[in-house]
C-alpha cells in the first residue's frame, strides 16, 4: 500500500510536469501568441512591445521563462497576461462553483444510470428495456451543450420555472443554489448516463447469472436484497472508475462549455475565457489543475477499487 | 416413521419457443432424518435440477413442475414464494459444487454466513456473530474468529467447500442438500469433507440428499441410493443391495467406472459406451437402450421403476429379469442371445 502510494506520487509528478511542459510549449508554438504584442495594444510602437518584453521576461531563453513560471505558480504569485489579476485567486474564486457543479452532476448521473440501468436489466429484452435502450443512445450521442441549450431554453425561456444563468452561493441562499445549477447538472448528467446505464445493465444481466447469486437465493434472502446487496452491489464495480475519471474531469474545470452556456463562472468558464484571451498564466494553471484533479482521482479510484473487490491487489503503479 | 422428504411423481419440464424438454421426469424418492440419499447419475441426468427444484430455484417462466416434493407434509410444488423464502436456508439448505463460485467474491465470509442468520432469526449482529464461529468451527477451520473476515479466495479448496456448509448448517437446517459437495476437490479433501458430513448427519440428525457422479462417494457414506439416468430413476434401492446385486445395466456401468483395488486390474476401466440422450431428443421405450449392450426387443416398451426381487426397497426400470442379470454380470458374454431368448420365452 504505501509502495503503491510512492510510486503513484512519483508517476503523477512526472506527468504534471509533462503536462506543463507541453502546454507552455504550444503557446511558444501557435501563430499569434506573442503576449507582449497583445499586451501592447494595437498601436503600440516597437519601443513599448520591447518594454513590455523586458519587464516581463519574455526576452529570456524559453526555459528559463518556463522555470520562472513554475516557481510564481507555485508560490502563488502569477498573474494573469490580459488583466494582471492572480490566477490562483481567480481559480479559488470559481471553485464553489465547479466543485457543486461536478458534485451534484454525478449525484444525478449515478441516480438516472442506476434507475435506467436496472429497470433495463430486469426488463430485459422487453418494450421498457427497448425504450431505455433507445433512449440511453439518444443521451450518449447528444453532447452535454445541446441538452444544455435545449433545457435552458425550454425551462428558462420558454416556460420561466428555472433561472436561466449565473451562480449562487450554497451558503447565501441553498434554494437559488440548486434552482440555478439544476440545468446544468441535467445537461452534464444526461449524456454520461445514457453511457452508465448501459454499461451497469450488462453487468447486472451478467452477475445475475452468478453461482454467488443462486447461493444468495437459497440462504433464503428476499427477492430485493438479492438484487441490491449481491447482483447490485457487484455490478456497480466497473462503473466506479468510470465515474472516478468523470467527477475528476468536471472538478478539474472540464465542463468548460456548460458553465460557459450557464455563466456560472467556474474554473471551466474561466478556462474558456482565458483560451479565448489567450492568456497563457491561466491556461497553465488551470491545465495543471485539471492534470491534477485527474490523477489524484485516478489514483483514488484504484485505491476503492481494490477496497470494493478484495481480489484485486494494488502492485501494479 | 414419515419421511421428512417425499419427492412424488416430480416432473419437470423447461419450455421455450422452439422446443420443451422434460429434465426430470416422474422421479419419486425418501430422505428420512439423518439419513443420506445419494442421488447418481451422469451430467444432464436431472440430479441438480431436482436438488434446485426442491428449494424452488428452479421456478421461472418456461418452467412446468408438476407431482408432489412434500417437506414435513409441506407441498414445496404449490408453496408460495414467501413460504419457501422462509424455510430456504433456515430448514432446507444447500452445498453448491464449486464454492469459489458459489461465494460472493466481494464480501466477507462472516458478512455472509451473517447473512443468512439474519435473515431467519431475530438476533443481534453479535450473537449472529458468535453462531457464524461456532458454526466455522464444527466444520474444522482452524482460528475460526480470525477466518470470518477473510474473502473467499483466501481459503483453499476444501476450507471453501466447509465453509459453505457451515454457512449451510447455519440455521440447524433439518434437511441438506449437497449438490455434488466434494467434486473437483484432493482425494484426501473429499475423504475428509464426506467424513465431516456424515459426522453431522449424526450428529444432527440431519436428512441429507447428496447429489453426485460418483458411485465412489456415495460407497463411503451413503444409506440409499437413487441411481438417475435421463431425468428418471432407473435404481432405487439400499447401499449394499446397489453394490452387491445392482439391477439396472445402467448401474453396473457405473459401477465398472470405479476403479477398484479389491480385484485384479482390467486392461482398462470399463466404461459405459455413448452419450445420454439430449432431452430434447429422448428415445421411446427405455431410455437407456441405445447405450444398453443387453437391450433385446422388450425395450421397445418403456419399464416402470418397480420391485423385481423379494426386497421391496429395491426397485429397477429393467425388463430383464434378476436371474438373467445375475447370470449376464457374471458372464458378461452372448448378452444380446439371452435378452431375446429371455423376451420369447
Amino acid at each position: 500500500m504505501i509502495a503503491f502510494a510512492f510510486r503513484r506520487m512519483f508517476g503523477s509528478a512526472l506527468v504534471l510536469a509533462a503536462v506543463s511542459v507541453l502546454t507552455f510549449l504550444i503557446f511558444e508554438a501557435i501563430p499569434n501568441g506573442d503576449p507582449a504584442l497583445r499586451m501592447a495594444g494595437q498601436n503600440a510602437t516597437p519601443d513599448t512591445i520591447a518594454a513590455i518584453r523586458r519587464a516581463w521576461g519574455f526576452d529570456h531563453p524559453i526555459w528559463r521563462q518556463y522555470l520562472t513560471m513554475m516557481r510564481k505558480i507555485f508560490d502563488g504569485s502569477v498573474i494573469s497576461y490580459s488583466d494582471q489579476a492572480n490566477v490562483v485567486q481567480q481559480i479559488r474564486r470559481g471553485l464553489p462553483a465547479t466543485i457543486s457543479l461536478a458534485i451534484g452532476a454525478m449525484v444525478l448521473l449515478a441516480l438516472i444510470s442506476v434507475t435506467v440501468g436496472t429497470i433495463s436489466a430486469a426488463r430485459a429484452g422487453r418494450v421498457t428495456d427497448r425504450i431505455l435502450t433507445v433512449g440511453s443512445l439518444v443521451g450518449f450521442s447528444t453532447p452535454p451543450y445541446v441538452v444544455g441549450a435545449l433545457i435552458l431554453y425550454i425551462f428558462g425561456y420558454s416556460l420561466h420555472i428555472l433561472p436561466t444563468a449565473g451562480y449562487v452561493g450554497i451558503t447565501a441562499h441553498p434554494w437559488a443554489w440548486f434552482t440555478h445549477l439544476l440545468l446544468p447538472w441535467i445537461a452534464l448528467a444526461i449524456p454520461v448516463s445514457g453511457a452508465s446505464a448501459r454499461i451497469l445493465r450488462a453487468s447486472l444481466l451478467e452477475n445475475i447469472h452468478e453461482d454467488f447469486v443462486r447461493t444468495a437465493k437459497a440462504k433464503g434472502l428476499s427477492r430485493t436484497r438479492v438484487m441490491i446487496r449481491h447482483v447490485l452491489r457487484t455490478s456497480l464495480i466497473p462503473l466506479v472508475s468510470l465515474w472516478g475519471l468523470d467527477f475528476a474531469a468536471l472538478l478539474g474545470g472540464g465542463a468548460i462549455l456548460i458553465e460557459t452556456i450557464f455563466n456560472l463562472h467556474g474554473v471551466g468558464q474561466y478556462a474558456a475565457g482565458s483560451v479565448q484571451a489567450l492568456d497563457v498564466p491561466p491556461i497553465l494553471v488551470i491545465t495543471m489543475y485539471g492534470a491534477f484533479a485527474v490523477v489524484v482521482f485516478s489514483a483514488l479510484v484504484d485505491i476503492l477499487y481494490a477496497v470494493l473487490d478484495p481480489r484485486i491487489r494494488l502492485t501494479t503503479g | 416413521m414419515s419421511a421428512l422428504l417425499n419427492v412424488e411423481d416430480l416432473r419437470v419440464a423447461f419450455v421455450n419457443e422452439k422446443d420443451s424438454y422434460r429434465a426430470v421426469d416422474g422421479l419419486s424418492f425418501d430422505v428420512n432424518p439423518g439419513e443420506i440419499v445419494a442421488m447418481v447419475g451422469e451430467s444432464g441426468s436431472g440430479k441438480s435440477v431436482t436438488a434446485m427444484t426442491i428449494l424452488g430455484l428452479t421456478r421461472g417462466p418456461g418452467v412446468g413442475i408438476s407431482g408432489r416434493i412434500l417437506f414435513d407434509g409441506l407441498d414445496l410444488v404449490t408453496a408460495g414464494e414467501a413460504v419457501l423464502q422462509r424455510l430456504r436456508g433456515a430448514e432446507i439448505a444447500i452445498v453448491f459444487q464449486d464454492p469459489l463460485a458459489a461465494l460472493n467474491p466481494v464480501q466477507r465470509i462472516g458478512t455472509q454466513i451473517i447473512e443468512q442468520i439474519r435473515a431467519h432469526e431475530r438476533i443481534s449482529q453479535k450473537a449472529a456473530r458468535a453462531r457464524a464461529v461456532e458454526c466455522l468451527e464444527r466444520v474444522g477451520i482452524p482460528s475460526a474468529h480470525e477466518r470470518l473476515s477473510a474473502y473467499p479466495h483466501e481459503f483453499s479448496g476444501g476450507m471453501r467447500q466447509r465453509v459453505m456448509i457451515a454457512m449451510a448448517l447455519s440455521c440447524s437446517p433439518r434437511l441438506l442438500i449437497a449438490d455434488e459437495p466434494t467434486t473437483g476437490l484432493d482425494v484426501t479433501v473429499q475423504a475428509q469433507i464426506l467424513a465431516e458430513l456424515d459426522d453431522l448427519r449424526a450428529e444432527m440428525g440431519l436428512g441429507v440428499l447428496l447429489v453426485t457422479h460418483d458411485l465412489g462417494v456415495v460407497a463411503d457414506i451413503a444409506d440409499r441410493v437413487v441411481v438417475m439416468y435421463a431425468g428418471r430413476a432407473v435404481e432405487r434401492a439400499p447401499l449394499d443391495a446397489v453394490f452387491d446385486d445392482p439391477q439396472h445395466p445402467y448401474t453396473w456401468g457405473l459401477l465398472g467406472s470405479i476403479p477398484r483395488t479389491d480385484t485384479p486390474r482390467l486392461e482398462r476401466l470399463a466404461t459405459i459406451p455413448g452419450q445420454p440422450p439430449l432431452p430434447s431428443e429422448l428415445p421411446k421405450g427405455c431410455t437407456f437402450a441405445p447405450r444398453c449392450p443387453h437391450r433385446f426387443a422388450r425395450c421397445a416398451e418403456a419399464p416402470l421403476l418397480e420391485s423385481r426381487l423379494a426386497d421391496a426397497d429395491h426397485s429397477d426400470r429393467c425388463w430383464l429379469s434378476p436371474e438373467d442379470k445375475r447370470v449376464l454380470r457374471n458372464t458378461g458374454t452372448g448378452i444380446g442371445l439371452l435378452g431375446e431368448l429371455a423376451a420369447t420365452q
